[in-house]
């Protein structure tokens, strides 16, 4: 159940700090930098694609319904050049993931941040001058 | 344009207010500039700021017939940063090649196209749908080839020969395509069907590329919100985009001259575009900056678009605080 899901979502606000929300594209048309929500699953697949690498969690709900959460993240030369590459997304591994949800509503969509592995490392897909403190 | 007008007042005003919020302190090696922005209230300024860097400085290769070469991978060295920790994490950080703590920069407001009143009511009508930077209405989402002037950013490849110059382009949006410049005389096609890149012909000026492009659909915004990418900007001396946001619409009239200029690492693209069907006289675009190798021997990647975003990008509604975004020059007034 959908509801059951959303247990696992857990939403809070962000501090509205000074920092600026630095442009990417249509990043605050599409997505609210002001909340965030984390999902817990497996990393099923990545799509590095422009205008946005996608990558894909299946999440499993208390009765092991699976739903698949798609995010979004940066534009696939920008992220290699600085160093994040494709093979940094482990596929089959079991990933925590924080993302700012979508803001038309759509459901199981987000812009990842972060995502941590079961081994404590992690992928950072960060802004510069944004406050991540809270996450 | 009287909304425009007063927006574009708002605007100013907000950048002013959260420039002097927050001001990072001036880098320590400059505090003798720390109380003045280092640059730039002008576009002659802007031009200077550049072509005093180092990287311009270099000696220019040119080729065995003397011309300027202008062949080499371009992006924009002011952009985002990485690195990689002891435990695996690895980090992204967009704008992180940003200097966050040094000098204050202003920068010149970009020109916007002289439409006729009628377009630029349309334009305006657009302007006021768009939430941030960015509109559902942008044909940039159709993940199409964007035009011209609005294709010429980075990262792009330019491969040059006698009788043609490449152009080769790696965008978020426009995905992976070309244009090549015809050097060899010839004149455009009297049976041109017209194309998103149009027809492009070159000669030398000197040490400068002139290219006439003619032969352009209607399908491509000029510039629309997406801008480029400049060093600094208000207040974070970081990253800085030129954001003509009234450069929309265009009709299938459109002829754009473009000059291609090499200093030593560095392109200096400007374009004048005209428009006898919406604009009242030519429009001549902030010139934009490219450096070569950026990182050092970088290459063009492939860039297949596929457009997913255009669903979910929401309208401005009433509830929504205005919010300036900065990076953006102008335009912080439609942030919310």
């Amino acid at each position: 159940m959908r509801c059951k899901i959303a247990l696992l979502v857990v939403f809070f606000s962000l501090p509205i700090t000074a920092s600026p929300v630095l442009a990417h594209h249509s990043f605050t048309a599409e997505f609210d930098p002001d909340k965030s929500f984390t999902v817990k699953g497996v990393l099923k697949h990545v799509d590095w694609t422009n205008p946005h690498v996608y990558f894909y969690v299946d999440v499993k709900d208390e009765n092991g319904n699976v739903e698949t959460w798609s995010f979004q993240t940066f534009p696939p030369g920008m992220l290699h050049r600085a160093g994040v590459q494709k093979d940094v997304f482990k596929i089959g591994e079991e990933v925590t993931v924080l993302a700012n949800p979508a803001k038309d509503g759509t459901k199981h969509l987000g812009s990842g941040n972060k995502i941590r592995y079961e081994d404590g490392h992690e992928i950072l897909l960060l802004v510069a001058g944004r406050n991540y403190d809270k996450y | 344009m009287k909304s425009y007008l007063m927006s574009s007042s708002i605007a100013v005003a907000i950048v002013v207010a959260v420039v002097s919020l927050f001001s990072m302190p001036a880098a320590p090696q400059d505090k003798a500039s720390a109380s003045k922005p280092a640059c730039c209230s002008t576009n002659e300024e802007l031009q200077k700021f550049y072509l005093d860097l180092p990287e311009a400085k270099k000696a220019t290769p040119r080729t065995p017939d003397g011309h300027p070469d202008l062949s080499g991978f371009y992006n924009n060295p002011f952009g985002h940063s990485g690195e990689t920790r002891q435990d695996g994490t690895v980090q992204f950080l967009f704008g992180g090649k940003r200097n966050l703590g040094g000098p204050k920069y202003n920068w010149p407001e970009p020109v916007q196209p002289p439409y006729k009143p009628e377009y630029a009511a349309k334009v305006e009508k657009i302007f006021q749908g768009q939430y941030g930077a960015s509109t559902a209405d942008d044909p940039q989402y159709d993940c199409k080839p964007m035009g011209v002037p609005r294709a010429s950013m980075v990262p792009l490849q330019i491969v040059q020969t006698p009788k043609m110059v490449v152009i080769l382009y790696e965008s978020n949006f426009i995905g992976q395509t070309y244009r090549i410049i015809y050097l060899d005389g010839r004149p455009h096609p009297k049976d041109l069907d017209s194309s998103f890149l149009g027809d492009s012909i070159g000669h030398w000026e000197g040490d400068t590329l002139v290219v006439d492009v003619t032969g352009l659909n209607d399908e491509t915004w000029l510039g629309g919100a997406q801008g480029h990418t400049e060093p600094g900007g208000p207040g974070e001396g970081g990253s800085h985009q030129i954001v003509e946001h009234h450069a929309l619409i265009h009709s299938d009239q459109e002829h754009v001259m473009e000059r291609y200029t090499r200093h030593g690492d560095m392109l200096v693209y400007e374009a004048t575009v005209e428009d006898p069907v919406m604009f009242t006289k030519p429009w001549v675009i902030t010139p934009r900056h490219f450096m070569l190798g950026v990182p050092p021997d970088d290459r063009i990647f492939e860039s297949f678009c596929e457009s997913r975003d255009r669903s979910h990008i929401v309208k401005p509604s009433e509830a929504d605080e205005p919010k300036c975004e900065l990076g953006h020059s102008t335009g912080c007034d439609r942030q919310r």
